[in-house]
């Protein structure tokens, strides 16, 4: 199993982007969207689509995640995703 | 000549056992490969008689249950280079003998340090006490390290008088030998500094040539051999810690690009050219990786030592996962010109530049400045795809 070095980042370094950010979801039993909470309680009116990815399963930290693309009720198209893992939700473009 | 032998015994098995701590109390034999072949480097002190240099299928008959460690030479010189260069903070002739034992000049440093006794007290502090640092002090490089030898950790030892004597006691091990010359004066009944001292030179020097000279001489306590200073070559060096372990070569590569942008845009290295990359990286649960890369011709700008770079590392791609990486620039030439191209695009990178100065005086700092690059494109986890390096226009 490869270790997560741990390592913190430093100025000068490589940073990442378009990381993870957390948000809160209210999902039925069967780990659908509901709604979501960003700056109001936004209702998701429908699943656009749902796909899923598992990758460096050999690592400490392997990555299992459920991807939804939501329309929310004003109109805004969000990409969330379910850790399959930890069980948090959050937002990420997937572009 | 006043001479110190600083000796760190099983220097590598005390950087292994500092790394991995449930070592204590084991048997370990270190590996060395060289060329297929493969050799004991160091044991724990529980081993004995496996000198470095035995072949390992001894090692094996003599010790099967032991612990076998591959050596990480990168790591164990980056180690001794540490306490090299905290050595020549007390005394400018310091020579490296081999790893773990380094040999200082000290004629004329008593009066610098307060006496005899507070050049000791600096010398012992240049050494990590962790390590169980040795000293020897004596009239030449081999009575200083026979008194090492006989020290115990953190002591220090003054050679008497009466070298001759003081050595003739000494097995043939302690002789900076090779272990085949080793064994054939065991072979020949030659098992002491004292059976060789009661030799006349003529058969020594018939049986082993010029050594069997130095090895009569050393027996009778004479050692005229200089020490040799270490030649320090001016580098530059920068290092990149990954928060994950990478394996693909095109992360790798950004990496060194970003630190090839930042040495030379460094001031000591502006207008200068470097012959020689040496890339060094931790890797998970192997040894150190390592890799010389010496330009065809010298390089003054990062693009040119990445093409080089990146062509070494696609013939000889690391073996395993790296957890950071360092690039060291080495053969710093003087300031040399180049005859640049007057049709390249200037403007932009010049604009770019004049407006990154102005935002540092209002600033009062220099602002981050990245560029957005692919490391992994194909990635199906998205934060791995790009990243943002620094740049230095």
């Amino acid at each position: 199993m490869v270790k997560d070095t741990g390592a913190s980042q430093r100025d000068g370094g490589i940073l990442p982007v378009n990381e993870p950010e957390t948000i809160a979801v209210d999902a039925d039993d069967k780990g659908k969207p509901l709604a979501v909470k960003m700056r109001t309680h936004r209702k998701v009116e429908a699943i656009l689509s749902c796909w899923r990815i598992d990758e460096e399963w050999w690592r400490e930290k392997p990555v299992s995640r459920l991807y939804f693309t939501a329309l929310l009720d004003d109109g805004v198209l969000l990409t969330l995703f379910r850790d399959l893992i930890t069980g948090e939700w959050y937002r990420q473009s997937y572009e | 000549m006043l001479v110190a032998c600083v000796l760190l015994k099983h220097f590598p098995f005390q950087l292994e056992r500092e790394r991995l701590p449930r070592l204590v109390g084991h048997e370990v034999v270190i590996v060395e490969t060289r060329r297929n072949n493969r050799t004991v480097l160091d044991t724990s002190p529980a081993i004995s008689g496996l000198s470095p240099g035995t072949p390992l299928q001894e090692g094996q008959a003599r010790y099967p249950e032991a612990i076998q460690l591959e050596a990480d030479i990168p790591l164990y010189q980056r180690r001794f280079e540490e306490i090299l260069a905290a050595l020549e903070q007390v005394s400018p002739v310091v020579q490296e003998s081999e790893l773990g034992c380094a040999y200082v000049g000290l004629d004329g440093l008593s009066g610098m340090y307060g006496g005899t006794d507070g050049l000791m007290k600096v010398l012992k502090a240049a050494v990590p006490p962790n390590l169980e640092p040795r000293f020897g002090i004596g009239p030449g490089k081999f009575p200083a390290t026979t008194a090492a030898v006989t020290a115990e950790p953190g002591q220090v030892v003054f050679a008497p008088t009466d070298l001759k004597g003081f050595l003739a006691s000494y097995p043939v091990d302690v002789l900076p030998i090779s272990w085949e010359t080793c064994a054939r004066l065991k072979r020949l009944g030659l098992k002491t500094l004292g059976d060789i001292a009661r030799q006349a030179i003529g058969p020594m020097q018939a049986h082993f040539g010029p050594e069997g000279k130095l090895i009569w001489e050393m027996a009778q306590g004479v050692d005229t051999r200089p020490i040799i200073p270490r030649k320090r070559e001016l580098q530059f060096s920068a290092r990149v810690d990954f928060p994950v372990p990478i394996v693909a070569l095109e992360p790798i590569l950004l990496a060194t690009e970003s630190i090839l942008a930042r040495l030379f845009a460094l001031p000591g290295l502006r207008g200068r050219y470097s012959r020689a990359a040496l890339l060094q990286a931790a890797m998970t649960r192997r040894p150190s990786w390592q890799r010389r890369v010496a330009f065809k011709e010298a390089v003054g700008d990062p693009q040119k030592a990445l093409v080089a770079i990146k062509y070494a590392l696609e013939l000889h791609s690391p073996p395993g996962p790296l957890e950071d990486l360092t690039l060291t620039l080495m053969g710093i030439t003087g300031e040399a010109g180049r005859q640049g191209n007057l049709v390249v695009d200037l403007r932009k990178q010049d604009q770019l530049r004049e407006v990154l100065q102005q935002l540092e005086v209002r600033l009062g700092k220099r602002p981050p400045f990245y560029q957005f690059r692919s490391a992994e494109p194909w990635s199906r986890i998205p934060e791995r795809r790009n990243v943002m390096v620094e740049y230095f226009p």
